[in-house]
This record gives C-alpha cells, sequence and structure tokens, in this order.
C-alpha cells in the first residue's frame, strides 16, 4: 500500500505543502497498516499474508489488468480424454453450424445510418472443410474444450459450467465470457474473509435467449451468508452476457471457492 | 480589456439601432454606408461623400456627432446645418429623428449622402418623480452608474458596490427615461456553465439592490456572460477581479 | 470521504490498471491474477480479392486496428507478431499458426475486400483459435457504396460486431459520435460533430453565435444547446433529421445546461426565470416546465441516470463553492457527494454506478490546485482521480459503452486552447481527438 503511494503521480509534486501533505499521508497510512496487522488479524502470524489481504482490496479494483493470462482452461476435467484423440473427424459439423449463427445475426442487425448497411447474408466464401482440419489436428489442443471455464480470483477460483455439453464445446468463447463476466462482478470483499475461507458456493441460473440472466438461485449454500450473498449480487449487477450464440436458453452452474491465498 | 469592450459597446448599439430602424418601418438604405455611391456621367469625376452618425439612436437630450468625408467636392452642405467643410464633424442634438442630408457638389456632378439618427422620445414617464423625461448623456451615465466588482465565486454586494449601487440608484431615478442592461460577468476560472449562473445572481444582485432603491424593474434588463466574454486576458488575481464585475450600460 | 487506494471499485469499469500503479504492484499481480483478464486478440490484414479493393484496405486495417485497440477489452496483439499470411477466407487460414507464440491470439479476426458493382463489400470472420472444432464465432457480411469513408464504416461495424460478441453483450461505440462546442471565429462558437475516434469533423450549426452545451437526444434526433443572444443564454433546439432548429419555449431569464432524460422525453436545464437559477424540468419542447429545486444559490449542469432515469446529478452553489449532488427526478432526496474544492461539470456512466465530473480540491485565491477529472461511485461516494497534470480538465462525457470517457483539456489552463481528449474509464490510453479550439464534447447515446 505504501509502495503504490509513492509510485502514484502527485499533482503537486513541486509544490511544498503537497509534498508534507504525502509524507503526513504515508505516515497516517503505516500507521493504519500496522493497526490493522495488530489489531485486526490474530490469525495469521506471517507479515505477508496480512499484506495480500490489504491488497486484495487494490486488486480488485483493477479486475482486468491487460496481463498476459495466467490461468487457463484446465485440463483436468472428467472429460479431456475423450476428445484427446478425436481431433481429426470434424467434417460433418459445418453442414450444422451456420445456420443458428445466421438467424441471430438478422436479430442483431441494428438499423444503419446511410445506406452502408450490413447484409446478414453467408457470406460466400467459408467453407472451413478442407485444409484446417489436418491443421488443427496437430495442436493437440482440441481436449482443452470443454463445457467449463474456470477463472482465478484473488480470493478465490469460481467456475462456471453449461450443462448443456454441446452448447459448451461448440461455443466456448461464449462459456468463457459467462465465467469472466461473473468474475469481474463479484467483489470479493463483501465476503466476510474469516467465515468464508474455504468455503464454496454454487449457483445456478438460466441464460436466456437474448443473454440475460434468470431464475438465479444459491444450488449449494457454502455456510457463510455473506459469501453466498455476494455470489448473487454478482448475478444481480449483470443485465446481459450478451445474445445466445445459438438456442433458446442454457443453465449454467456457478461455483465460487473461496481461499485467500 | 478597454479596447475590447468598447467594441462590444458598439456592437450593442449597432444591434439596437438596427432593431428600432426595423421597428419604425425606415427604409433600410437611410443609413447610407460609408462611401456612397457616385454617378459618373461627365468628364470631370463627380465628387465623392459619405457621412455617418455615432451613436446613431439617442435619448431625447444626448447629443450625436455627425462625421463626413468628401472628395473632389467644391461646395458641401448638410440640410439645416447649411454650408460645411468638406470634412469636418459636428455635435447635434436633435428633438426628433432626423434624416441629415449631405449633398456634396462640383462641375462633374452632385452626390448625395444620408444618415438618420433615431431620437427615441420617452413615452408616458414610469417614474412618479420625472424630470420632465430628462435623459442623461452617456458620460454622465457612466460617471454615475459604475460597475461593480466582485469577490471569487460571491455575488454578495461588497459595502462598496452597495456604495455604488445607492449613487446609480439616485441617478437612475432622476433619469428615469433611461434603460439599463446588466451584464454579470465572471473570471476565467472554473466551469463555464458554472459561471453563467453565478453571473446570473451577479447581476440579479445590482438589480434586486436598484429595484429595492426604488428604480422600476421593468427598466432594467439582465444578461449574464459567465467567462464567455472577459475585459482581462491574464492569468493573474488582478485580472481575474477585472472580470469578476457588473457591468452596467444603457440599454437602448 | 476517502482517497482512491481503499477503494473495492471491482467493477468492468475499471479494465486496466494505470501504468504507475501496475508497476507498484507487480509483485502482487504476478502472483495473483484477477479474474478478469482481456482476451487476446489477432486483427489479419484483410484480403483484396480484387485489385480495385486494394485502394481501401489499408484505411479497412488501419480502422479496424484502432477500433479493437482502443476498446478497452482486448490485448490486440501487434501486427509485428501476426503470421506472414493474409487469410481471406476460412478455407485459408490454418488457425494453428495464429493460437501460437508469438502470436498466441485466443481469437482471430479476418476476412476480404472486394468491389461488386458499385459497392464495397466486406466478409469478415471471427474464430475462436482455441477451439478447434468449431472455430467460427461468426461470419458476416458488410457492404455500402464503394469509398474511402464506406471503407472505414464497414470497418467500424466489424469491430462493433466483435465488441458486442465477445464483451457480454455490451454494444461496440466505433458508429457512436461526439458532438462539440468549436471555437469558430472571435465570440463565436457553433456546435460541431466527429466519429468516436476524432474522424469527419464539420460543423452541425451555422449561427453565428457564442453556442456552448451540446446535448444529443438518446435517439440521435435532436440536438439541445445554448446560445448567447439578447436575452442571455436560452437553450435552443436542432433537428439533426432537419438540420435546423426546431422550436424550444423559453419564459424569461437565462437558460442553459440541458439534459436529456433516458427516455427523451424529458429535458432538465437550469433556468433562471423566477429569479435564482434554478434546475427545471419539461418536456422536448420546452413545454410543461416544472422546478425541481428551490434553494438560493445557482443550481446547473444536471445530468440524468441514465439507467433508472430517475436521478438527477447536478452543480449546487447553495453552500459556496460549486459541488456535486444528486437527487431524485421530482427533486426529493438530495444528497451532497463531495466534500469541498470545485466541482463541475457531471457525466452518469450509463450502468448508473458512477459519476465522472471535473473537480479543483484546492480551488481558491493563490491555490495551486489544478481542476482534474474523477470517477465516483454512487453508493459509496468513493473516489478515483483519472488526469494528472496535465492542465486544466473539464466536462467529462461518458461512452455509451461505459468503458471510455471524453474531455475537455487545456494544457495552459486558457479556454481557448481546449481540445478535445478521450481516455479509457480507468484512466490509461489517453489521446487528444481535435486540435485546439474544441470545448463541451457529449457522447452520443449509442
Amino acid at each position: 500500500m505504501t509502495t503504490e503511494a509513492i509510485s502514484r503521480p502527485t499533482p503537486d509534486d513541486q509544490f511544498r505543502r503537497g509534498v508534507l501533505g504525502a509524507i503526513a499521508l504515508h505516515v497516517l497510512i503505516a500507521a493504519v497498516f500496522i493497526a490493522v496487522g495488530i489489531f485486526l488479524d490474530h490469525t495469521s502470524s506471517h507479515w505477508g499474508e496480512d499484506a495480500s489481504s490489504v491488497g486484495a482490496i487494490q486488486a480488485s479494483m483493477v479486475s482486468a489488468i491487460p496481463l498476459p493470462q495466467k490461468y487457463q482452461p484446465v485440463d483436468k476435467s472428467v472429460l479431456a480424454p475423450d476428445h484427446a484423440s478425436a481431433a481429426p473427424v470434424p467434417p460433418p459439423k459445418e453442414a450444422v453450424a451456420p445456420p443458428p449463427r445466421e438467424t441471430d445475426l438478422l436479430v442483431k442487425s441494428k438499423t444503419q445510418p446511410k445506406k452502408l448497411g450490413p447484409v446478414p447474408t453467408p457470406a460466400p466464401p467459408k467453407h472451413p472443410q478442407p485444409t484446417p482440419a489436418t491443421a488443427k489436428a496437430q495442436t493437440g489442443e482440441s481436449a482443452t474444450q470443454l463445457p467449463q471455464s474456470i477463472t482465478q480470483l484473488k480470493n478465490g477460483t469460481a467456475t462456471a459450467t453449461v450443462q448443456d455439453r454441446t452448447f459448451g464445446n461448440r461455443y466456448a468463447y461464449y462459456v468463457q465470457i459467462v465465467s469472466q463476466k461473473v468474475a469481474q462482478n463479484w467483489y470479493t470483499t463483501e465476503a466476510d474473509p474469516r467465515a468464508s475461507q474455504g468455503k464454496r458456493t454454487t449457483l445456478l441460473f438460466n441464460i436466456e435467449r437474448d443473454g440475460t440472466p434468470a431464475n438465479v438461485h444459491v444450488l449449494t449454500p457454502s455456510g457463510s451468508p455473506t459469501l453466498d450473498t455476494s455470489a448473487l449480487r454478482a448475478l444481480q449487477r449483470i443485465d446481459t452476457f450478451g445474445p445466445l450464440p445459438a438456442g433458446n436458453q442454457i443453465t449454467v452452474e456457478y461455483t465460487f471457492d473461496y481461499h485467500l491465498q | 480589456m478597454l479596447a475590447h469592450r468598447t467594441s462590444f459597446l458598439n456592437k450593442a448599439a449597432l444591434v439596437a439601432t438596427l432593431a428600432l430602424l426595423t421597428a419604425a418601418g425606415c427604409h433600410k438604405k437611410q443609413a447610407a454606408p460609408p462611401p456612397a455611391a457616385a454617378t459618373a456621367p461627365a468628364t470631370i469625376a463627380p465628387p465623392t461623400a459619405s457621412i455617418t452618425a455615432d451613436p446613431m439612436a439617442i435619448d431625447l437630450g444626448q447629443s450625436v456627432v455627425l462625421n463626413w468625408r468628401t472628395s473632389n467636392a467644391t461646395s458641401v452642405s448638410i440640410d439645416g446645418i447649411g454650408e460645411v467643410p468638406v470634412n469636418g464633424t459636428q455635435t447635434v442634438s436633435p428633438s426628433s429623428s432626423t434624416n441629415f442630408h449631405l449633398v456634396a457638389k462640383n462641375d462633374g456632378g452632385t452626390t448625395e449622402a444620408n444618415v438618420r439618427v433615431t431620437v427615441r422620445v420617452p413615452e408616458v414617464p414610469a417614474a412618479p418623480a420625472d424630470n420632465n423625461g430628462a435623459a442623461g448623456s452617456d458620460a454622465q451615465f457612466q460617471a454615475n452608474v459604475q460597475d461593480i466588482f466582485f469577490a471569487y465565486d460571491s455575488y454578495d454586494l461588497s459595502p462598496q458596490a452597495a456604495t455604488s449601487i445607492t449613487s446609480a440608484a439616485a441617478y437612475l431615478n432622476a433619469h428615469p427615461a433611461i434603460k439599463i442592461l446588466i451584464g454579470g460577468y465572471c473570471d476565467d476560472r472554473g466551469s463555464a456553465e458554472y459561471n453563467i449562473t453565478l453571473g446570473e445572481n451577479r447581476a440579479n444582485a445590482a438589480k434586486t439592490a436598484l429595484v429595492a432603491a426604488g428604480v422600476a424593474g421593468d427598466r432594467i434588463r439582465v444578461v449574464s456572460y459567465g467567462k464567455e466574454k472577459q475585459f482581462c486576458t491574464e492569468q493573474t488575481e488582478s485580472c481575474w477581479q477585472q472580470n469578476r464585475r457588473d457591468q452596467f450600460s444603457i440599454d437602448r | 470521504m476517502q482517497s482512491w487506494p481503499t477503494l473495492p471499485l471491482v467493477a468492468s469499469l475499471f479494465l486496466l490498471l494505470s501504468a504507475s500503479t501496475l508497476r507498484a504492484q507487480d509483485t502482487f499481480h504476478l502472483e495473483t491474477s484477477s479474474g478478469a483478464s482481456s482476451i487476446r486478440l489477432a486483427a489479419a490484414n484483410f484480403k483484396s480479392a480484387a485489385p480495385t479493393a486494394d485502394a481501401y484496405t489499408h484505411t479497412f486495417d488501419a480502422v479496424l486496428f484502432s477500433d479493437l485497440n482502443s476498446a478497452g477489452i482486448f490485448d490486440v496483439v501487434s501486427k509485428s507478431l501476426l503470421p506472414q499470411t493474409t487469410p481471406g477466407t476460412p478455407a485459408e487460414i490454418n488457425l494453428a499458426q495464429w493460437s501460437q507464440a508469438p502470436t498466441s491470439a485466443a481469437m482471430v479476426a479476418f476476412g476480404n475486400l472486394s468491389v461488386q458493382g458499385p459497392n464495397l463489400v466486406a466478409n469478415g470472420f471471427l474464430d475462436d483459435s482455441k477451439n478447434t472444432q468449431y472455430p467460427q464465432v461468426f461470419a458476416k457480411q458488410y457492404l455500402g457504396t464503394a469509398s474511402d469513408d464506406t471503407a472505414r464504416q464497414l470497418a467500424h461495424q466489424f469491430a462493433d460486431d466483435i465488441i458486442f460478441r465477445l464483451s457480454g453483450g455490451t454494444p461496440g461505440i466505433a458508429e457512436s459520435k461526439i458532438f462539440y462546442s468549436k471555437h469558430t471565429s472571435p465570440g463565436v462558437k457553433e456546435i460541431w460533430m466527429m466519429d468516436y475516434d476524432g474522424a469527419n469533423q464539420h460543423a452541425v450549426t451555422h449561427l453565428g453565435e457564442d453556442s456552448i452545451s451540446p446535448r444529443v437526444s438518446p435517439d440521435n434526433s435532436l440536438l439541445a444547446f445554448s446560445a448567447l443572444g439578447r436575452d442571455g443564454f436560452q437553450i435552443k433546439m436542432f433537428s439533426l433529421l432537419l438540420g435546423r432548429l426546431v422550436r424550444f419555449n423559453s419564459v424569461g431569464g437565462t437558460n442553459l445546461s440541458p439534459a436529456w432524460s433516458p427516455s427523451g422525453q424529458q429535458l432538465a436545464f437550469s433556468s433562471s426565470r423566477t429569479g435564482d437559477p434554478e434546475i427545471w424540468v419539461s418536456d422536448p419542447q420546452g413545454a410543461v416546465a416544472h422546478r425541481i429545486t428551490n434553494y438560493k444559490g445557482p443550481d446547473v449542469s444536471p445530468a440524468w441516470n441514465p439507467k433508472t432515469g430517475a436521478q438527477i446529478a447536478w452543480i449546487s452553489g447553495r453552500t459556496g463553492l460549486p459541488q456535486l449532488y444528486i437527487m431524485d427526478s421530482d427533486g426529493s432526496g438530495v444528497t451532497r457527494m463531495t466534500d469541498g474544492g470545485y466541482a463541475t461539470s457531471p457525466s452518469w456512466s450509463p450502468n448508473g454506478q458512477f459519476i465522472t465530473f471535473a473537480w479543483d480540491r484546492h480551488y481558491g485565491p493563490g491555490a495551486p490546485g489544478g481542476q482534474d477529472i474523477y470517477v465516483m461511485e454512487v453508493a459509496t461516494k468513493r473516489w478515483i482521480q483519472l488526469t494528472h497534470d496535465i492542465g486544466r480538465c473539464d466536462f467529462p462525457t461518458w461512452s455509451p459503452d461505459g468503458r471510455h470517457i471524453a474531455f475537455a483539456n487545456s494544457p495552459d489552463g486558457i479556454d481557448s486552447h481546449n481540445r478535445i481528449m478521450t481516455m479509457l474509464a480507468d484512466g490509461t490510453q489517453k489521446r487528444a481527438l481535435t486540435e485546439s479550439g474544441a470545448d463541451m464534447p457529449n457522447w452520443s447515446w449509442k
């Protein structure tokens, strides 16, 4: 906390008053910091743990730093082995894939100024059959496509699972967007740190065709009311996940694992 | 800055005059453009002539300065004044709206130029203690009704400002024909929108004080310029102080 | 009031960390990823399907890259790290090339341009490079009369579609506009407009007056502003459809700083028709006006909560220096939000959670304070400062996607030197959109 205050450019650097104020602020912050360490957290014996929980506040403020992705869809799901060897057989897919997308585009196309309207007709030359098949098979990454997306948070882990496996496989990007959007709106500081430590809460909700969340409820209470509430609030903050790429509704199971690091 | 302010006053006067002329149904040509058109039939070039009046509209009892320029003229006359020098100025106090008609002659021909001075005769004076409709001059007005200044972000009248208002009210009560415009101004710090409301309150503070001192409210027009117009453009406290003011002018 | 280090403003709004904070916090963030990272996206150069389309690819590619880069939700791969291929169709792309280092893109945007008859046609594709079975996220065709401007518009539309799908349903802003007050000659300001990226700057009004405070209606059909006339500032209503002024009733006093309700059916503004400047609400013709504040002192610069339409933020000088307040739209529930300084020009975020405004926290004679842009979380009154040491800033206005803020900035504090800048809503990626002489930006609602 203190280092951060120092590095932040102060508008009044050149003015002595500003400098004096900054020094006073630092002293004050240091005092608060120490006081917190002494009085509020007897359970953690290490100074470093203390600091990380203080830092959690700052981390949550900037929930979307564009650092390289440090977490990935995790391979440990039971579904992984099924796909690992199935890669070279995709031909029949595109016969099915385009239609739902095109209808979706039709719905979305908005009124355009002038005559430059996007025409939602399918572009003629987009048949991905021959070349991509071999290319993709070589990557060996097809196994990671799960109807599940795991997001690491400062104070825990969030896992979104779409119950419809076909949807989850085809529109993996959408599942990831859902996972991220909930994570962005989950203010982990709203949960009581001590009562929630190590607890897990699972929400169940639907996403309607237009992308709005509906029928949000706690499937498995964590035993920490503040944790359950913080999870519900995250969903309440979300107006839409964006229209579904296909289908009329999907059901999402969302699990929060709360653990201070 | 003074120049800025003067040009602004001139502009206001011009606008007001045009409005009056239109209202009176006068021909637009009567306010002659400076270089009058010359007819050119003969071998000798006819004279050129122009005449202007400043201001072009006055209240009864005020005076106006006529200013004329000719070239190649052998004789120049103005109706109602008679023979005059080829170039010159003259102060006149017409008692009613007058068309000043200038005729410049030489062997080549005759050139005419016109300027109309509008004189506003006060209608039924509203104030009871009227001084037979007396209206003072610009100079008198400026001497008696002085701009007032404000502290930053304030629209309260200072003791000095209150004194100025008192003497202004006395003058205005003695000259019931005068209508006045109070412009509220702010320094150029802070928000443009907020400063317009602040200027509005500054102008209204002066209006309220004048009304309390017996000046009829319908003689007073209030316009806030916020920080959109500045008397002084430097970033100094003395300059900002210049800009935090109510400016009083005759509303024509 | 608390200072910013203790803010728990999570929010998708604060997308990126300001560079200075990032440096100080490196250790934290390398160990503790924070839930929301931006999507690594590669935008391939579009393939020209015919020589006649060659002329447009440069504009198209540049605009597409710029739109995606400034969207605030992507980590757009630098052009220098892209594979040396120009795939024009899904059949031509080898996604493995794009998903592996150094490109490492999770998403790839690509396509082709061609000229068919009078039209410029763009076929755009977005692929999920990690999904080898079903890579295509969407495919869409765009077209318009062939011109450089059309190439620009088509790129904007493609970018908006990508942003809409990958942002969880928030429409892109590439087709939004910014209205502003442009100093055209001494004493004269006209209302101008431009694309959100600063392109296409052109005049809207030609009144020869001092026109300020443009506010476009939610449906982009009407533009309210105020102009200085014989009776001081008065609200004018300009039809963007008819290209001329339409009626707005003014009933005395000074009337200024209009603000549209999100329904477009009401206009809030400051009026001194009863003496003291108060906030009034009327219909878009100025009729059915009623006063909603009643307190001595200037009240000005209302801003409607665009999410609910049930609250109005505004600036009041009722206690001295102007402060930020909010109230219900019927005038009840007045709450003061700032605790001092000189606060002006509020603009509400589209989700209703935040207000951005200009604030000089050390205002006064001889005080060294600067006027900067701040964001406050309405529920908690906690705030964060977005601009530092770049001169006087004012008139922040939120973009329709909530990710950007445009504002006026004068590096030396002189009014006529104001120019319009944008930044992400966390204060990063600042850049100027105009030369000096432009002030009071207002971002369209869509």
